[in-house]
């Protein structure tokens, strides 16, 4: 040490600044922006919705009449190899009956059609849907990274010299986490709409979406909502699990033991159960209207309308047991914050 | 007025497939405002149990606590602002520079920005304010630590050994910074360390701590008097005799490293006196004081 120079009012005592909510929650705002995974992850992100969005813009065009001729080929192709399978059958004796008709084994040329262009009105909603699964995967990972982190490197305890009240400050850590996961999910929906539209203009059709009932850019518009929430819901659970266990690897490993072993587990063992699983709640969540689950009866034996029942899980009843689910392990994991010793 | 007060302060550490560790039993301990206050005691006397649970990180099991007057950890969050803390090796974020790390803290509090270079400049990293806190040397790192605790302006300034991983260099010059703080009005450091020459060179008063108890507190001078009273170092050519005659003329003698040791003695005047009246004349008398050291390893060995 060689430049220590004291200074006589090194301490000299002022009113104590006050400490206050919105100075914690910006410097929480900041410290996530600035954390090095959380902008790779975000990076990643991007990059891989941009080269996505690019990839589906270079392998989609207008040039119908070049995909009619295809088909065309396509169907011609077929047409030969049925005269030389029927004038082969026949040679072998093969009795009239045996022998297909043309129309049910060929079909007919618009059935070997394939539309070049990117439709809106089916790939929209996909593009959409999966925007919102890949934000939530990663802002699980944000989420966990950026409690995890301060646990790893201790930072936790440094941060309660300042602001001892546990609770403000792990609830601010949350808030700040969730209105930038909030923020960069929407402008990520945002991006991939405008990827999407773009792709549809350009090399594309809007056509059909004036045939759907209920409208398709509002409905479009709830979607990406429900893949925004869905990444709130991930980034809390993420959080609330590494914040318990304090480590941010342990979450991706609970994780996976999760969704890779138990859900498949219990979907093979206890198929009744189905309808509280996570993965089919995320389905029911994102799909508009929900899914239907078949779920046993109990019943062993008769047909499959006695053995199985048809369980409806509403988009809504999917996003409310998510929210219970982050909410639970929200409060656990603030509750033992808030008791436990910091050694 | 004490800047801590601390009364029948208990903590037992109870961990899964471990004994029960009791590392605080009933401490006691009044911090004066003003001044250095040091804080010593062996590793497991319980120090650094004490400071965490005197800044809210771990909750005592019996027994009450004051900072600045107010009951922690209940108004920990009325007087935090006022209270500056380095606790064990500080702890930032390794990709971020120094100066993100303060500037977030002082953000956190509303600290004006400016007060973050004042204190970078105060520990002598000014110039490394831009690198990141994961290439700075244990000294850098707990020099930030120090800046971090200074941010505040605080009216007390706990610090758990704040010169460890420092060059002798580094060491003398967080003494004097140390002695500086003191001596600012209104304001008081107390500090844990185990260099006891360090103390005993910058504090005021001591506090000793063994096996989660305080086993001697005061000024640095009261703590040193009354564990043992100075003694005499006495050389003279036949130690024999020299012994015996101070022995038979009521003097506690022991024979030390080719000399003799005598203690609890009045008047040093006498001891020359009575040999020179037997024809005995001494080449040495030496008055020796016992240090903090001593002191500390005295107490801490019979609490053990």
């Amino acid at each position: 040490m060689t430049a220590v120079a004291p200074s006589p009012d090194i301490a000299r005592p002022t009113p104590a600044p006050q400490l206050r909510r919105g100075r914690l929650f910006g410097a929480e705002l900041e410290r996530l922006r600035r954390r090095r995974l959380v902008q790779v992850l975000v990076a990643i992100f991007f990059i891989g919705l941009v080269a996505a969005g690019a990839i589906i813009f270079f392998t989609h065009h207008t040039d119908t009449a070049k995909a009619q001729a295809a088909a065309q080929q396509a169907y011609e192709n077929e047409q030969r190899y049925y005269d030389e399978m029927v004038a082969q059958m026949r040679a072998e004796g093969a009795p009239p009956e045996e022998i297909p008709p043309r129309a049910k084994f060929a079909g007919r040329p618009e059935d070997y059609f394939q539309d070049p262009r990117y439709r809106a009105v089916d790939y929209l909603p996909q593009l959409v849907t999966g925007v919102g699964v890949a934000w939530a995967l990663f802002a699980c990972m944000i989420g966990a990274t950026f409690v995890g982190a301060e646990w790893a490197h201790k930072t936790m305890v440094a941060l309660l010299f300042w602001e001892p009240r546990r609770l403000r400050v792990i609830g601010l850590k949350l808030a700040a986490l969730l209105t930038g996961v909030a923020v960069i999910g929407a402008a990520a929906q945002i991006l991939a709409i405008g990827l999407g539209d773009l792709t549809a203009r350009w090399r594309g059709t809007f056509e059909g979406i004036d045939a759907i009932k209920g409208g398709f850019w509002a409905p479009l518009l709830a979607s990406a909502g429900r893949g925004v929430l869905l990444a709130l819901i991930a980034a809390a659970i993420g959080f609330a699990v590494a914040n318990l266990v304090r480590h941010t690897a342990a979450v991706l490993g609970i994780a996976f033991v999760y969704f890779a072993i138990l859900e498949s587990t219990v979907a093979g063992l206890r198929p009744a159960w189905q309808p509280y699983l996570l993965a089919t709640n995320i389905g029911a969540f994102l799909t508009r209207g929900g899914i239907d689950v078949q779920v046993p009866t109990g019943l062993v034996t008769g047909s499959p309308e006695a053995m199985f029942r048809q369980v409806h899980l509403s988009s809504a009843r999917g996003g409310l047991y998510l929210l219970a689910v982050a909410a639970v392990l929200v409060l656990i994991s603030t509750a033992l914050f808030r008791r436990r010793d910091l050694t | 007025m004490s800047v801590i007060e601390v009364r029948g302060l208990e903590k037992v550490y109870r961990r899964l497939r471990r004994p029960p560790e009791r590392a605080l039993d009933g401490l006691d301990l009044d911090v004066p405002e003003g001044g250095v206050f040091g804080f010593l005691g062996p590793n497991g006397s319980g120090k650094t149990t004490t400071i965490r649970g005197l800044l809210g990180l771990i909750r005592a099991d019996a027994g009450e606590m004051k900072l600045l007057g107010r009951r922690v950890p209940d108004d920990l969050s009325r007087v935090v602002s006022s209270v500056g803390a380095l606790v064990e090796t500080p702890q930032f974020f390794p990709t971020f520079s120094g100066r993100v790390n303060l500037g977030l803290l002082a953000r956190t509090a509303g600290v004006p920005p400016g007060r973050v270079d004042e204190c970078l400049e105060i520990v002598g990293l000014r110039d490394r304010a831009r690198d990141k806190y994961k290439g700075y040397s244990l000294g850098m790192k707990q020099r930030l630590g120090i800046a971090a605790a200074l941010l505040k302006k605080p009216r007390l300034l706990i610090l758990d050994e704040p010169s460890n991983g420092l060059d002798p260099a580094g060491i003398r010059e967080v003494r004097e910074l140390l002695k500086n703080l003191g001596g600012q009005p209104d304001t008081t450091v107390f500090l844990s360390s185990h260099l006891l020459g360090e103390v005993q060179q910058i504090c005021d008063r001591v506090a000793i701590l063994a096996r989660g108890r305080c086993v001697a507190s005061g000024q640095v001078s009261e703590v040193l008097a009354s564990r043992s009273p100075s003694w005499l170092r006495v050389r003279l050519d036949d130690l024999a005799s020299g012994g015996e005659v101070l022995t038979r003329a009521g003097f506690t003698v022991s024979q030390v490293d080719g000399a003799l040791r005598l203690d609890n003695v009045a008047e040093p005047a006498a001891v020359t006196r009575v040999l020179a009246e037997q024809g005995l004349y001494l080449s040495e008398l030496t008055p020796l004081g016992i240090d903090l050291e001593t002191v500390f390893l005295d107490l801490t060995k019979e609490q053990s």
